[in-house]
């Protein structure tokens, strides 16, 4: 608007002087392609006096009368050129073109640099994968594979499907949370994946060196994703609308036996004495029981997995308007999601509501408000897959899921099996008669208050508020028709959750450019409070099933637990930047973190960090370089910084009670009184700190060829040192819990490289590839400190990864021949552990490290091509160097041979394998598991996208028209034999057992959608 | 602008000197700090010890571990694996603690759990104790009278007591605590106090809450004075201290609050049954509810907060479904026969030859003791499940010599399962809930009786032990019949599974062998299964747990002899 009004009064002015001029200047404006470029502004300095540039790129400024000026040549995508003139002679410009990657603008802690001003390792999604044409319900599930360094797991497979582990430059804790924070809008952000709608977000940064993390203070050392929403563009209003509908069905089965299958496993079994533990002369069908035999002489057989399961779908809906006025910029959307698993019953839906809008209210005034509305719905219980002894993947074939009446039975083994010693087992498909009803509503919004001081050039002041408030109510209720229900006469938890994070920062910055030198300053004073409140009752025993969560005031029992929370954060930051000739550069910050939950003499700490880097592609030298005209880009960066981590729940330093109810019988009413009593569960920790790191970054960013070839390289080292462990307090002290110390040390190093290639390109066609890499070495590096370097509880070992199987090595089977002097007491047909220690007999000795459960290294790889209108995209992603347990070969089926598993191929002196072992309980006493390589390579994405040519559409006025098709988890590369290499990480050290791979498997995905603008 | 300008730096000033803001103060969390500042929040610290107390007869895991609770009893290493009771169906994690202690132990109990997780349980108690103790002195302005402090004291010092009994019976020696702990108190070097030394302080706790606390419990349930006198009693005994014992016993029994029961009372009265037997009956075990034998009863009640597990039934009644009759097994669970057991201890054979038969020339009891007796004892044991219809009878045989894994051997009906009035029905579940008698008034006599033969009036200890005798229904003894085996025999015929058997017999010197405690005789000779693995003077104490020498950095803690 200012800008119009100058112009119309130069117009006038110009007019107003026309008939007077008597000096003009000619010139004309080329790229250095030779082309004219129009549209330039040509302004002199000192003078009022502007005028742009014809479709000829000739220029004629008229003047009253000549004075030497400095002419200013200024044009978008241009670099601007400032030109001496002394005498009133045509001139002929030439204006270099910007690279379209020095453009680029990426956000860093509490601001934003340009890409080639940045020293630190910050990479950006890729934008492709944000554009809504592939199934992702979050922004987690969109990055995964795309980003060097940075590696997500898929851990389970669900509706939801949030269930995803995210590493940065792999694992640095041993105890606490390994996950990045999030930051939203510039706002930490401390809510669930879920809840970002995808399709709102503009851009993703991850910030993984010191320098970039370290402004971030004690919450920034597992990295940071900075998350940043759409915001209205320039121009008119654009209305865009996106749909889009999927299918989805498991990629793989678990081979579960039949029911004669199961007969025959059964019969064929050999058990295990239970009075002596040795070796019965029985088989298993001795305890074939009275229905086993009945359901299958009669051929009765359920396929309990088939019927938990189902074809899944996923239909989204996006409206959204953006655009701008004179002072306005806006943003807004709205979004309607609904995903039914492939689990029956398992289902989400969530519905958004963003309102993005930014207001120049003044010359030296921005506001500035991000806000989403949502609801997450989480309705209904999901069939029970991999519930342990209660799953569908355990239940005996020779059971029925419904009565005579086609109601779903209480207990499979009809008639309800309570005889001793088989315990009743519910039916997994119960939970779809469970009512649940599960809401989440949230508040995310984050407010800016900006102003530019005008009489200090390059100072300014913004204040920023964030809010978040989530209030979740779930009500369950278990009618007479379920187990629970059933033997509680009705079972109903009611819970109410109520979480919310303010913060509020005051942010000043200084950038000023003083000739070849350039100076920003940055310093903030920031505060966060995090508080949650959670209040749960669980009623059972009710008169009937009529008004299911509402009659808690009939309860005969009610049990309520409530928890309460709060933890509040200060910090303050400066951060330093220089720049000298846009050459060198220099970040130096340090930020002090005040957090409310460590221990009282260790509140406070200071974060210091540093960076540097070099342009070398405009130094004058490489001019002179004969290859020079094809480096477009040549960096060179190093960054050095200490950050650390807070993952610590509020109140873990203080001493604690836990509550140890009594009752006292009153004789006057003949009844129990409940007495609250309480005993010390936890003495206060006053040296309770965080985590440090500290981290070198070494990188480089080369652009060929006019940016057609970009690679990026970066080495670390990471080294996190006051790592908190729990050390067993003297039991003489009365008090059981462990204390955490900040005692360990571990280390990550490795490397990430990134190549993005726009292979070929001409008009109708285009190719372009894009791969990451990044590999990875953990290890700790220092345990108790106290000459103790193995932790066989945690399994935890100097020398080795943080996350490591230890366990007895598989080594095949005995043979009819073998010496079994090792394992007395084996017989051929039994599992063969292999001679670790070399002790003549078998120990805990011989138990060792079998492999990492982290990926060593994740790659991604990603083809593009383009036709006119069409476009593919090809995405493969892996990662491997990580070993997992092939747990379907487990043999958790019970001591009466009651639980299922999946066909497999037994050993018999007929069948000599060392595959399997034999159908015989005595034969794998330790349990031992077998170990595969968990590497793979999966092709991730193939997307198909049609943009529908933009003369069929004018007279319908919609501007682009884009359709597509997508397929996800079409085919895994592994050596893993197990259902999926990925699901299920096991990442906790204790997690075993069956596991993952019992749960629901992953999900193959096929989505048609649209996407149009008007 | 100017404006703006100056509020902003007023408001970073402002935020700046908010440095309480980093301070937190918990609304949520209860510590010693904001409770123990009024009468009734010390009455919350008791009411937790009680419940740590009460889980001596529940499963061992208790410490907030998600474990089963309706597993691994913690009392049975303090009445099992002695002359009179053996582990039937073992689990074969505790086995080692029952039927062959180190002798016959594969694995190491040094490092085993059990052991470590009771030895944990009772510093727990201790420490809740102390926190009580310290904090009773040193907190200003708690609203409570002097006699009401008096009690609260006195209640958590024989807590304490109670503790360092349990202690010092399983490991002797042991670290002697007696402060609060905190983070800032975290001690390396602990030093194993000899026992005598612990039952100094154990005496003089005891001695404080006789002189501070009621004859008359606060609740029901509660601890009171006569509590203290009674391990007072036990603590000189152990001590040889034999007059002092005999007045603090006399001193109970003299209590008229104190009254052995000798008639039919209470919720079973119109029911064939025995005075005896009445006092372990749901219903019937409190005082109030006419139990006026009861010195000390735990309180529990079925599926309701304050509840906790009591697996007491689980262990001592035997696996009668499981029977084999004409190969069917036609005996079923129900609350007529107790309710579900898993048999997992049992009496040995030697418990039932101390009615009918004569014992290494003592005499035993009458076939008419209601205790036991094989006529006279139906209520107390079952001799015989009855089955069918028309009802059949199925006599047990324990003529034999105790075996394991004997579905068919008589078992104690004192811990039968309790019908609640919410579930009267519902007999699968795995723990009872009922109230159930800790300490009663027949102990006193026996302590009497133990003390006046060791002062050499064996009159005296006859006639004390002819009172129970005569409630019995049993003949009365003779002063010629006095001996410390006969007096054992008695308490194993008054006391069975109630008593903490192997403290009893680990305080008592064997007069055949005066160096080592009469347990090493008695259990090797009656106890025919661990005749196959002997004891030896290693196992009268346990080891001491590995974590707990481990997490003692800065001062080497020597183990028991022999581990």
């Amino acid at each position: 608007m200012l800008v119009k009004r100058l112009l119309l009064a130069l117009a006038i002015f110009i007019s107003i002087n026309a008939y007077s001029q008597t000096v003009q200047i000619t010139g004309t404006v080329m790229g250095t392609d030779k082309a004219t470029v129009s549209g330039v502004t040509v302004q002199f300095k000192n003078q009022k006096k502007s005028v742009k540039t014809d479709e000829d790129g000739n220029f004629v400024i008229k003047l009253k009368k000549f004075v030497a000026d400095s002419l200013i040549f200024s044009s978008i995508g241009y670099e601007t050129v400032v030109q001496f003139v002394q005498t009133p002679d045509p001139i002929n410009i030439t204006l270099k073109e910007i690279n379209p990657d020095d453009a680029e603008v990426v956000q860093v802690g509490y601001g934003s640099q340009k890409r080639k001003d940045v020293n630190g390792s910050v990479a950006s999604s890729s934008k492709e994968r944000l554009d809504g044409s592939l199934p992702d319900n979050n922004f987690a599930s969109a990055q995964s594979g795309t980003v060097a360094g940075v590696g997500f797991t898929t851990n389970s497979s669900s509706a939801e499907g949030n269930s995803i582990s995210t590493l940065v430059r792999g694992r640095g804790s041993l105890t606490l949370s390994n996950a990045p924070i999030i930051v939203l809008d510039g706002t930490v952000f401390t809510g669930g994946l879920s809840d970002i709608n995808p399709s709102d977000i503009a851009s993703i940064n991850f910030l993984k060196d010191a320098s970039s993390i370290a402004i971030y203070g004690a919450k920034g050392s597992n990295g940071v994703i900075m998350i940043t929403t759409k915001a209205g563009k320039k121009g008119k209003m654009v209305f865009r609308y996106d749909a889009s509908y999927g299918i989805s069905t498991y990629i793989k089965k678990p081979d579960l036996m039949d029911g004669a299958a199961f007969y025959n496993f059964k019969s064929n079994r050999i058990l295990i004495d239970s009075i002596s533990g040795v070796q019965a002369a029985t088989y298993g069908s001795s305890v074939l029981t009275a229905n086993e035999i009945y359901n299958y002489q009669h051929n009765i057989s359920t396929d309990w997995f088939n019927l938990a399961t189902q074809q899944g779908s996923r239909l989204q809906n996006t409206l959204s308007l953006s655009g701008s006025t004179d002072k306005t910029h806006y943003f807004f959307s709205g979004s309607y999601l609904t995903v039914d698993g492939i689990a029956k019953n398992d289902q989400f839906k969530r519905y958004t509501l963003r309102s993005n809008v930014d207001y120049k209210a003044a010359t030296w005034l921005d506001i500035n408000s991000n806000t989403q509305l949502g609801v997450n719905n989480r309705d209904g219980l999901p069939a029970d897959i991999s519930g342990t002894g209660t799953g569908v993947v355990y239940l005996n074939p020779l059971t029925v899921a419904y009565d005579s009446l086609g109601n779903l039975t209480l207990y499979p083994w009809d008639p309800y099996n309570t005889v001793s010693p088989v315990q009743p087992i519910a039916n997994p498909l119960g939970n779809l008669l469970v009512k649940k009803q599960d809401n989440q509503y949230r508040m995310i919004t984050s407010n800016t208050f900006k102003v530019d001081f005008p009489f200090v050039k390059g100072l300014s002041y913004k204040l920023n508020t964030g809010v978040e408030f989530n209030y979740t109510i779930r009500n369950t209720y278990y009618g007479l028709n379920t187990v629970k229900g059933y033997t509680n006469s009705g079972e109903a938890i009611n819970l109410d959750e109520l979480k919310r994070n303010f913060l509020v920062e005051n942010i000043l910055n200084y950038n000023r450019e003083f000739g070849v030198h350039s100076i920003g300053v940055t310093g903030v004073y920031s505060m966060q409070s995090n508080d949650y409140n959670s209040d749960s009752y669980t009623g059972i025993n009710f008169p009937s099933d009529v008004l299911t969560n509402y009659q808690m005031s009939s309860a005969q029992k009610l049990t309520q637990t409530t928890s309460n929370w709060k933890e509040n954060t200060l910090s303050q930051v400066v951060r330093f930047n220089y720049g000298y000739k846009g050459r060198y550069s220099l970040t130096l910050s340090t930020r002090r973190d005040g957090f409310s939950a460590f221990g009282d003499g260790l509140k406070y700490g200071i974060f210091p960090s540093g960076a540097l880097g070099w342009q070398v592609s405009k130094e004058p030298f490489m001019q002179k370089f004969k290859y020079s005209k094809y480096i477009s880009n040549l960096k060179l960066r190093t960054s050095y910084g200490v950050s650390g981590n807070n993952n610590i729940a509020a109140y873990s330093a203080l001493a604690n009670f836990a509550t140890r109810t009594y009752i006292i019988y009153d004789s006057t009413t003949a009844t129990g009184v409940v007495q609250n009593g309480v005993l010390i569960s936890k003495v206060a920790n006053p040296l309770l700190g965080w985590e440090s790191q500290k981290q070198l970054d070494i990188g480089m960013d080369i652009g060929l060829f006019k940016g057609r070839i970009n690679f990026g390289v970066d080495y670390y080292d990471k080294n996190t040192y006051n790592l908190l462990l729990p050390r067993t307090l003297p039991p003489e002290m009365g008090v059981i819990s462990t204390f955490l110390e900040n005692i360990g040390q571990a280390e990550n190093k490795g490397v990430e490289l990134s190549l993005s290639t726009i292979n070929i390109i001409n008009k109708n066609f285009s190719w372009s590839t894009q791969i990451n890499y990044s590999y990875n070495k953990n290890m700790i590096t220092q345990l108790y400190g106290n000459g103790v370097d193995n932790d066989t509880s945690n399994f935890w070992f100097k020398g080795h990864p943080i996350s490591v199987y230890y366990d007895y090595k598989y080594n095949g089977v005995y043979q009819l021949h073998d010496n079994n002097s090792f394992q007395p007491g084996t017989q051929p047909g039994y599992v063969k552990v292999a001679d670790e220690s070399g002790n003549p007999t078998i120990s805990p000795r011989d138990k060792t490290i079998i492999g990492q459960k982290d990926p060593k290294y994740h790659f991604g790889f990603s083809n593009t091509f383009k036709y006119k209108g069409f476009s593919l995209l090809i995405f493969f992603q892996g990662a491997g160097g990580n070993v997992k347990p092939d747990n379907l070969q487990s043999d958790d089926i019970g001591s009466q041979v009651t639980n299922n598993v999946i066909n497999r191929n037994w050993w018999t002196p007929t069948n000599p394998t060392n595959e399997h072992w034999a159908n015989d309980a005595n034969a794998n006493p330790l349990g031992v598991k077998i170990y595969e390589d968990a590497s793979f390579i999966r092709l991730r994405d193939i997307t198909l996208s049609y943009i529908i040519p933009s003369k069929l559409l004018t007279r319908a006025k919609i501007n682009n028209f884009r359709i597509y098709f997508t397929a996800r988890n079409i085919a895994t590369f592994t050596k893993f034999k197990g259902i999926d290499p990925e699901i299920d990480s096991e990442n906790s050290a204790t997690a075993d057992g069956r596991g993952g791979q019992w749960g629901l498997p992953l999900a193959k995905e096929y989505t048609l959608g649209v996407s149009l603008t008007f | 602008m100017k404006k703006i300008l100056t509020i902003t730096l007023l408001a970073i000033v402002v935020l700046s000197c908010k440095k309480s803001f980093l301070e937190e103060t918990p609304v949520s969390i209860l510590s010693p700090e904001n409770l123990y500042v009024s009468k009734s929040g010390f009455e919350q610290g008791l009411y937790g010890l009680y419940n740590q107390m009460r889980q001596e007869r529940g499963g061992y895991l208790q410490n907030g571990s998600t474990a089963d609770p309706n597993n691994n009893i913690s009392n049975g290493i303090m009445m099992v694996g002695v002359d009179n009771a053996y582990s039937n169906y073992p689990a074969a994690n505790n086995e080692k603690y029952y039927n062959f202690f180190s002798t016959g132990s594969s694995i190491s109990m040094v490092a085993d759990s059990y052991n470590s997780t009771i030895f944990s349980w009772l510093y727990q108690v201790i420490n809740g104790a102390n926190t009580i103790i310290g904090r009773a002195d040193n907190t200003p302005g708690i609203n409570w009278t002097l006699a009401q402090k008096g009690q609260i004291v006195g209640e958590a010092k024989i807590v304490r007591a109670w503790a360092y009994r349990h202690l010092t019976f399983l490991w002797g020696a042991v670290p002697l605590v007696l402060q609060e702990s905190t983070g800032a108190n975290i001690q390396t070097n602990y030093v194993r106090t000899p026992v005598a030394q612990i039952r100094a302080q154990m005496e003089q706790d005891l001695l404080y809450a006789d002189s501070t606390m009621a004859d008359e419990a606060i609740d029901e349930g509660r601890l009171s004075k006569a509590v203290a006198d009674h391990y007072l009693t036990e603590l000189y005994l152990s001590e040889g201290r034999y007059q002092d014992a005999e007045n603090m016993a006399n001193k109970i029994i003299n209590n008229p609050m104190y009254k052995l029961v000798t008639k039919r009372y209470g919720v079973n009265i119109s029911n064939p049954g025995t005075a005896f037997t009445d006092m372990f009956i749901d219903g019937n075990s409190n005082r109030s509810q006419g139990n006026s034998e009861a010195i000390w009863v735990l309180q529990n009640q079925y599926l309701s907060l304050g509840a906790d597990y009591n697996i007491m039934r689980r262990y001592w009644v035997d696996r009668y479904d499981v029977i084999s009759i004409n190969g069917k097994t036609p005996i079923v669970v129900s609350i007529a026969n107790g309710g579900r057991g898993l048999g997992r201890f049992a009496a040995t054979k030697f418990q039932f030859q101390l009615f009918n038969n004569t014992v290494d020339g003592r005499t035993g009891s009458s076939s008419t003791d209601v205790r036991g007796g094989s006529t006279g004892g139906t209520y107390s044991w079952r001799f015989s499940w009855t089955y069918g219809s028309p009802a059949t009878k199925f006599n047990l045989n324990y003529s034999g010599n105790e075996t394991l894994n004997n579905d068919a051997w008589p078992n104690t009906r004192k811990w039968d399962w309790a019908p609640s009035a919410q579930y009267p029905n519902d007999v699968t579940q795995p723990s009872g809930y009922n109230c159930q008698i800790y300490i009663r008034l027949a102990e006193e006599y026996l302590f009497l009786a133990e003390a006046k033969f060791y002062l050499g009036d064996l009159t005296g200890a006859a006639q004390a032990i002819n009172v129970l005798r005569a409630r019995a229904n049993a003949p009365l003894c003779a002063a010629s019949d006095i001996s410390i085996d006969f007096i054992l025999d008695e308490r194993s015929r008054e006391l069975f599974s109630e008593e903490h058997r192997r403290y009893t017999l680990l305080r008592i010197r064997d007069p055949q062998n005066p160096s080592l405690p009469i347990w090493i005789r008695r259990t090797n000779k009656y106890n025919l299964i661990i005749a196959n693995n002997p004891v030896i003077p290693t196992d009268t104490l346990l080891p001491i747990p590995q974590v707990v020498i481990n997490s003692n950095l800065t001062l080497p803690m020597p183990q028991n002899p022999g581990y």
